[in-house]
């Protein structure tokens, strides 16, 4: 049988056969360390901006429990019984009823953090993410804590969306630090597979670290409190990563797929996306990560997706003014954003764990913190839970909720599958059942 | 508490009856009172939509005019918006009854006096310790070394984070996990690539000695430079033991250097900027000599300090204003300092986005990624232009001349210009281009991909030239859509989209400036029509100036540049301090401005003015932090 392992980048770039191929992540499942006996529950976000056409969202007969997909989720029919369509569900941190602009980046920040965040400039001020919560819990059972990927560079300008463009981030590792996302897949693959370990030098490293943080220590004494907040992020950064080159020692080697992503970032969307929920699930196959954030374009993103036939831009459209050619443009969008995840569903499923595959011990949380992108409500949110959460969740239905149940009591559920020992997240009022 | 806040409201106890000297001589008396002078325009003028039944924009007025006009900080701020939308004649509406001139000087002479009286004592404020961006970075290795910097080393940093639009600023700038990974990665390639015995980027290593000696050496050297700042014995002893430990363990002693130079480039002393200080609480504190010189270094250059600077700060010499002209003139004209244009210049200008900017092959054809690259880069060679040539600051308005190579000229229908090389070209038609305004990186990142935006155009010139950005939009506004069967023009579908007395009172501000600009295309080329629609280039602003195409756009904004001059003082403070701006620094960048106007308005008259302002050679002191930092939780 003859494999070509190697994609160039023109065969990514043409988006045909696009990259990591599935029997790649056999291998890696292969390898795991007692991934058949335990049954690790992994968890994911997928991100999408601006809302979408409520009217083509949900599903349109409300008969209870049944899943009946709406045209924006009809590509998930062939993973129905493995997917939770949830309404009713809404972000009240996420609204600031006195003000009137803001919630492109409010929406966003408070997406995962579940707090309200002022409109102040002087301050950064967020909130602990679920899933840093998550990673702060599960996180030593794996090589990586996490990942946060993304495939906009960050937005630039005075303010994003009249919030600090700090703002403009998903995960956040504490209130005052949101995390950066990767867009480059080859420095994500080569930090999932420590592409170029070498034991000589991680000892040397160890002991740079040994040196950093006792430099921070000392240091620390001689700076004001504001200051000292820097050293004190810079010591944690030292901390875990010093964690993680011990753990990586206890875990022994892992041997690296046999290919490798292109060296440079795809300048285009979809074989950029592709492969970086390709990387998610690897990363998850293999069990290097269980936790991984991802946005599929920035908040506010104005893209427009020709190869669909949308030539304006996404935001543009997504203010549709109630003209029926803007909405089903923004519906033509949602569609095919679903069937990214479709496609994410459909290499999970083929990664076999045991008798269970990937997808059954997955949740992968995918939507928007704004329902309908003209009036910038986030009420009802567009919300899907793909995968079985490990056999916490009862999929393949339309779970109604009360009205404005808030999306924290879902964050919370999602949180408990994963071993985060809380009863309260953001404004919960309460997990929400899941089975 | 924040001192500011101190400041702020003890100079708010008591009546605001103040002077006023703006006035002309009959219209007003002296002093102003705010019941007697001002609260009854005010209620007539706004009263009607800004507090009782309704609070449009979510501004209550009224309860001030009736209670108590500056009880707290958001106050002067509310008021500081007032005046501004007052002033651009953006407020009241046009629909409504409007303040005549004697209203209108009071109110904002009122406005004036409140804000000056709030913020008479100085607080220069602070900039959070912050790691060097990755510019700082590149530039830092490249210095300290002479080193070019090998590619691979910062290559994967994470995109910095932008605050205030600028990647440089303190409060964003955090150093999360991911990020110390790629630090330590990039300081294992770096130092790799500083130690190979030829080649450009190598250490001159001392001829003789024993090993751990010439580490010692080195490192002597090396250290001080590499923390911007006198260093103890101690600091680089610890460096030593990593190469004597390397020495031990079989290493040559260029394999020891590396080892010791790799934990020299993740140390907070080199990665963070902290500006270390006295102790003293709330007091304002000179910086150290040592903290000014990389101020400046990282101000002009975005890297450390030359051996000057550092020769100066060990004398102790750079707080000597005389000395800092004399630096900054120097500095100004060095080659390091096209740091200016190229990471203040465009950022300030947020043209970079023209690389990505989505354009319609078939519309318009030649729009590839060399020519997007072209504009950007035109705009850059511009900005340096007025840097090293120490140009007046209207030149950003309005030039005479301007940068371009073949494929930017035939872009713009400039005759005789050939080949990939740059030039400086004289532009002899003053109707079509001259200053940013007309540049093709402008007028494109403010297009839409299929047609001009003069709305976007007209913003970008409010908020980055003249720094008066409106409000943003309230949700449900409707949006212009161009539809090839629409019957009306562009210009007809904007302004029946302004008889909308919501949108009017911005966009009667915004529109007619882009208007100004239509005869360029959604691309920056020239055009006699749109679409087979003649160009109709004529524009009116809310005071009555009026103005057809290109050429007298800028005879009206020339007559702005008072506002001009403020907010690019404010945007280069902004840069230059690496934080926020803030109404507490006003009285600074008024100084800046006046400082700037005084010397006949020339770009380094600007840059002596924001490196001599209290802020930038100044500090709030804080108390000191108890040793909290590694403790683990």
């Amino acid at each position: 049988m003859k494999r070509s392992w190697m994609i160039n980048r023109r065969a990514l770039l043409r988006g045909a056969g696009v990259a990591l191929a599935l029997p790649a992540l056999d291998v890696m499942a292969a390898q795991k360390r007692g991934a058949a006996m335990t049954r690790p529950n992994r968890f994911a976000v997928v991100y999408t901006p601006n809302g979408v056409n409520m009217s083509q969202w949900f599903p349109s007969a409300p008969m209870r429990d049944e899943l009946q997909l709406s045209p924006s989720l009809s590509p998930l029919s062939k993973w129905k019984r493995h997917t939770l369509v949830f309404s009713g569900l809404g972000h009240e941190n996420a609204r600031r009823p006195e003000d009137r602009d803001g919630d492109h980046s409010r929406g966003l920040c408070s997406y995962l953090t579940g707090v309200h965040v002022q409109q102040r400039f002087d301050v950064i001020k967020a909130g602990v993410s679920l899933d840093q919560l998550i990673a702060q819990t599960v996180g030593e059972k794996t090589r990586l804590p996490s990942l946060e990927l993304a495939i906009d560079p960050n937005r630039g300008g005075q303010n994003c969306d009249s919030y600090p463009c700090a703002y403009m981030n998903l995960s956040w590792k504490n209130s005052e630090l949101p995390l950066p996302r990767e867009r480059d897949p080859k420095a994500v693959f080569d930090r999932l597979f420590n592409v170029g370990m070498d034991p000589a030098r991680d000892r040397l490293r160890r002991s740079i670290l040994d040196f950093v943080g006792a430099e921070i220590q000392q240091l620390s004494g001689k700076v004001s409190a504001s200051d000292a907040v820097r050293l004190d992020e810079y010591f944690t950064g030292v901390r875990e990563i010093e964690q993680r080159l011990a753990r990586l020692e206890s875990f022994g080697p892992l041997a690296r797929p046999p290919l490798v992503p292109p060296d440079e970032v795809p300048d285009e969307f979809v074989p950029h996306v592709e492969l970086m929920m390709d990387l998610m699930v690897l990363a998850f196959t293999a069990d290097i990560t269980r936790v991984a954030s991802f946005m599929v374009a920035n908040e506010n993103s104005n893209r427009p997706y020709p190869w669909i036939g949308i030539t304006d831009g996404h935001h543009d459209m997504s203010h549709h003014q109630h003209r029926s050619e803007r909405q089903e443009k923004v519906a033509k969008i949602d569609q095919y954003h679903v069937s990214l995840l479709a496609r994410m569903m459909e290499r999970m499923a083929a990664v076999k764990e045991g008798s269970h595959t990937l997808l059954d011990n997955s949740m992968v949380l995918y939507g928007a913190s704004i329902a309908d992108g003209d009036n910038h409500e986030h009420y009802p949110l567009p919300v899907v839970l793909a995968g079985g959460g490990a056999g916490t969740i009862r999929s393949g239905r339309h779970l109604h909720l009360r009205e404005k149940t808030p999306l924290c009591n879902l964050l919370l559920a999602l949180g408990q599958r994963m071993g985060v020992n809380a009863t309260q997240f953001g404004d919960s009022t309460g997990a929400l059942p899941l089975v | 508490m924040d001192p500011t806040k101190t400041i702020l409201l003890s100079a708010l106890v008591g009546a605001v009856a103040v002077g006023v000297p703006s006035l002309s001589a009959h219209a007003a008396p002296a002093v102003l009172d705010f019941r007697q002078d001002v609260a009854g325009s005010l209620m007539r003028l706004c009263g009607g939509c800004h507090g009782g039944h309704e609070t449009k924009g979510d501004l209550d007025l009224v309860s001030h005019i009736d209670g108590d006009p500056l009880p707290n900080a958001a106050a002067l701020q509310m008021w500081q918006d007032v005046a501004t939308r007052l002033k651009a004649g953006e407020m009241p509406p046009p629909s409504e009854p409007q303040p005549t001139a004697d209203e209108r000087e009071k109110i904002l002479a009122w406005v004036e006096a409140s804000l000056s009286r709030a913020f008479t004592a100085a607080d220069p404020g602070r900039v959070l310790a912050h790691r060097l961006s990755k510019v700082d970075y590149e530039n830092t290795i490249r210095d300290l070394f002479a080193l070019k910097l090998p590619r691979a080393a910062t290559e994967r940093f994470p995109d910095d984070p932008t605050g205030e639009g600028f990647d440089n600023q303190g409060d964003v700038l955090t150093m999360p996990p991911l990020l110390v990974e790629r630090y330590l990665a990039a300081a294992e390639v770096v130092a790799q690539a500083a130690v190979p015995p030829q080649g450009p980027c190598s250490i001159p290593l001392p001829a003789a000695g024993d090993n751990a000696r010439v580490v010692e050496d080195v490192l002597h050297e090396l250290v001080p430079r590499a923390y911007r700042r006198p260093v103890t014995q101690d600091e680089v002893d610890r460096l030593v033991a990593f190469g004597k430990a390397a020495l031990q363990a079989g290493k040559d002693v260029r394999g020891a250097l590396r080892d010791a130079l790799t934990a020299m480039l993740v140390s907070p002393h080199f990665l963070l900027r902290i500006e270390r200080q006295a102790t003293a609480e709330g007091a304002v504190q000179a910086l150290d000599d040592h903290a000014l010189a990389s101020r400046l270094s990282y101000f002009l250059w975005r890297s450390m300090p030359d051996e000057r600077l550092f020769a100066l700060a060990r004398e102790h010499r750079l707080h000597d204003p005389k000395v800092l002209r004399l630096e900054v003139t120097r500095m100004l004209a060095d080659p390091r300092a096209q740091s200016l244009s190229q990471d203040f210049g465009m950022l300030w200008l947020q043209t970079r986005p023209v690389l990505r900017a989505p354009r319609f092959k078939r519309q318009f054809p030649n729009f590839e990624p060399a020519l997007a690259s072209d504009m950007l880069t035109e705009t850059r060679l511009f900005v340096d232009a007025v840097v090293r040539e120490n140009l007046p600051i209207r030149t950003f308005i309005d030039a005479d001349f301007t940068y371009l190579n073949e494929r930017l000229a035939k872009h713009y229908g400039v005759p005789g210009v050939q080949g990939d090389g740059w030039r400086k070209v004289a532009i002899t038609s003053p109707e079509r281009r001259g200053g940013l305004v007309t540049q093709a990186s402008m007028l494109t990142v403010t297009s839409n991909p299929n047609r001009t935006s003069p709305v976007k155009r007209g913003l970008w010139i409010l908020e980055q030239i003249l720094g008066s950005p409106p409000p943003p939009p309230p949700p449900n506004t409707p949006q212009l859509e161009r539809r090839r069967d629409n019957p009306l023009s562009l210009r007809e579908q904007i302004e029946r989209h302004r008889a909308d007395p919501a949108c009017a009172s911005c966009h009667r501000r915004m529109d007619p400036l882009g208007f100004g600009l239509e005869v360029f295309d959604a691309i920056g080329s020239h055009r006699a029509d749109d679409r087979g629609k003649p160009i109709d280039a004529r524009g009116e602003l809310p005071d009555g100036a009026k103005f057809n195409g290109p050429a007298e756009l800028r005879t009206v904004l020339l007559k702005h540049l008072p506002e001009f001059r403020r907010n690019l003082s404010e945007r280069l403070l902004t840069y230059a301090l690496r934080r926020r701006v803030t109404l507490a620094d006003r009285v600074f960048v008024q100084n800046i401005a006046k400082a700037t106007e005084a010397d006949h308005d020339r770009f380094g008259a600007l840059v002596q003015a924001v490196v001599l302002s209290e802020p930038f050679m100044k500090r709030r002191a804080e108390p000191n932090a108890a040793n909290v930092v590694g403790v683990a939780p």
